[in-house]
């Protein structure tokens, strides 16, 4: 029924899968930020080889991962070209009246791509091997602290488990409504832009409605369970740090450390 | 209008590791003006099989006819063939949207680009064929009863003067006084409109009190077609298909147990069996 989105959980056994998601989110902000800083050869070459071994132990089938990456070609083509063409600098590798391609704007355009690809993958490979649940648990128990500043944490990660929750009912919905207006003569493709917008105000409104009927339903079933908030609430299943997520610490520092050398 | 279905497969997602077949090898005849009982368990490709003929899905391979429409897996234009058949979705009045009862039904009929005279004609008629006092005209839909919304929803296909009315389940979610309504107002539009008229439904009575035709789906195959008497007159067929047999049928059953000869299993309404009973008795060969 669903559409197989990007970056959609892959429910197999890993290693990575079964680390715990904190541990997981925060390496992977580190790792990120590791990337945005890094701009020699070597280091790219390492970190490149680092995410295709991770994707190796995520049991994930590479045509799916290889998916996820296809949406950005464009950008990494279009950045790479942009580079190719204006940055100057070392030997000249080709000359043309119109425009001359430099050795450093090879360079240029190789890491830009090399870039895009370790950032889009590193993400892609997060939320292939973390369910959206574990996800807004693990930033909820992470972002606690901020309880002490008057932040809704818990309500905002509710929030958020409950729109992701609803994500494929909502599709399923939208292609029936559409389906009934199909029927009652509407035609979707036909028509000016403004004709067109103007054409999916009978999907938008029941859509909308059935929405708000969802969330009285939905409230009114959470308050009859005894819903009060995240105030002393306990959970099925506890994130627990386990010895293989210390695993994650060693690993992070070798990086930082490998990368600091290489950029020396 | 006559339907024609010929070797038609439908596959949802075709050539992905997601592909699914929902139908297979369906041959069906619709003569015009009938009314025809679509049945079978969840997922056996009722809502598929309508969809198809509706024009809102294209067939995989094989071929539909509805009056001079053909479809084939090649057809560009369907927007023809969904102005010849109307229909009604589980739930209908899930698809209401505009603020008063008239605009709402009046939607389907502006598409079609006639004048406001007579959409505003249409929109009469097609309140008094669903039964709705035309007091109710200037009300938000969204503020009616369910049984009325879902009639909103039916006159706003019907306004599109159909030739072929389609249901999916209409009785769902009504009380049983609502489900009577609902087919009692099926069975008046076929017989004095003479639409061609399929409903999918789960009530075997349903079925059989109203329909001419039964199609029985079962894994995208129809396994089993003919009139209700020929269906249920089918023991084998129905045990095997793990079929409900309507209760009448189940109270034939029960009586045969001690009768013989047996009553005939084609009686749908408490008056036949009445009726066979008393002729029964009079004959006095009934112990
Ligand atoms: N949009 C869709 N995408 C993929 N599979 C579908 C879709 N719609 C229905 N199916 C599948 O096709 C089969 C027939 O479904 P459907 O026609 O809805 O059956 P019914 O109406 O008899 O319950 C089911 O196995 C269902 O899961
Ligand atoms: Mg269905």
């Amino acid at each position: 029924m669903t559409p197989v989105v990007i970056g959609q959980y892959v429910p197999v056994d890993s290693f990575l899968h079964r680390l715990d998601p904190r541990g997981k989110l925060v390496f992977v902000f580190a790792f990120m930020f590791l990337v945005l800083f890094a701009d020699r050869w070597p280091s790219y070459l390492l970190l490149t080889l680092f995410v295709l071994l991770a994707v190796k132990g995520a049991r994930i089938p590479l045509a799916l991962f290889l998916r996820a990456v296809k949406p950005i070609l464009f950008l990494i083509i279009l950045t790479s070209l942009l580079h190719l063409f204006t940055t100057k600098g070392g030997g000249v590798l080709l000359q043309t009246p119109l425009f001359s391609v430099h050795e450093a704007g090879v360079e240029q355009a190789v890491l830009m791509s090399l870039r895009l690809f370790v950032l889009m993958a590193t993400a892609t490979l997060l939320t292939c091997t973390t369910s959206p649940m574990e996800i807004t648990n693990a930033i909820e128990q992470l972002l606690r602290p901020l309880t002490k500043v008057r932040v809704p944490v818990h309500e905002l990660a509710m929030m958020m488990s409950i729109a992701l929750r609803f994500i494929p009912t909502l599709w399923g919905e939208t292609e029936k409504i559409k389906k009934a207006q199909m029927a009652r003569g509407v035609d979707f493709e036909a028509g000016s832009l403004f004709r067109r917008i103007m054409n999916h105000i009978p999907i938008l409104i029941p859509l909308l409605i059935s929405s708000f009927r969802r969330a009285e339903d939905l409230a009114m079933a959470m308050e009859a369970r005894g819903y009060r908030g995240g105030e002393g609430r306990t959970r099925w299943r506890e994130l627990t740090f386990a010895r293989r997520d210390l695993w994650l610490i060693p690993t992070a520092a070798t990086l930082w450390l490998a990368l600091w050398y290489l950029e020396k | 209008m006559e339907i024609v279905i010929e070797d038609l497969n439908v596959i949802y997602h075709p050539g992905t590791p997601f592909a699914k077949q929902a139908l297979t090898d369906i041959n069906l005849r619709v003569a015009s003006g009938s009314f025809v009982a679509l049945l079978g368990a969840t997922g056996s490709g009722k809502s598929t099989l309508i969809q198809t003929v509706a024009g809102l899905i294209k067939p995989t391979s094989g071929q539909l006819r509805i009056g001079n429409q053909v479809v084939t897996p090649k057809s560009k234009q369907l927007s023809e063939l969904r102005r010849l058949v109307g229909v009604a979705f589980q739930y209908p009045e899930h698809q209401l949207f505009e603020e008063t009862v008239a605009k709402d039904i009046a939607f389907g009929p502006r598409q079609q680009g006639l004048t406001e005279e007579q959409v505003a004609e249409r929109v009469e008629e097609a309140m008094r064929w669903v039964g709705l006092p035309p007091s109710l005209k200037d009300r938000s839909p969204l503020a009616l009863s369910g049984g009325q919304m879902r009639r909103v929803a039916i006159a706003g296909i019907l306004a599109m003067r159909p030739q072929v009315l389609i249901l999916d389940e209409p009785t769902a979610g009504l009380d049983p006084r609502g489900q009577r309504e609902m087919l009692d107002m099926v069975g008046r539009l076929h017989r004095e409109q003479g639409l061609t008229v399929l409903l999918v439904t789960h009530q075997m009575e349903e079925a059989a009190r109203y329909a001419e035709q039964l199609v029985i789906l079962s894994e995208g195959r129809i396994a089993l077609t003919g009139s209700p008497r020929e269906v249920f007159g089918n023991e084998q067929a129905l045990s095997r298909l793990k079929l409900d047999v309507p209760e009448i049928t189940k109270l034939i059953m029960a009586l045969n147990r001690n009768l013989d000869p047996p009553l005939p299993l084609t009686l749908f309404s408490v008056e036949e069996l009445e009726r066979e009973l008393e002729s029964r008795w009079k004959r006095g060969d009934d112990r």
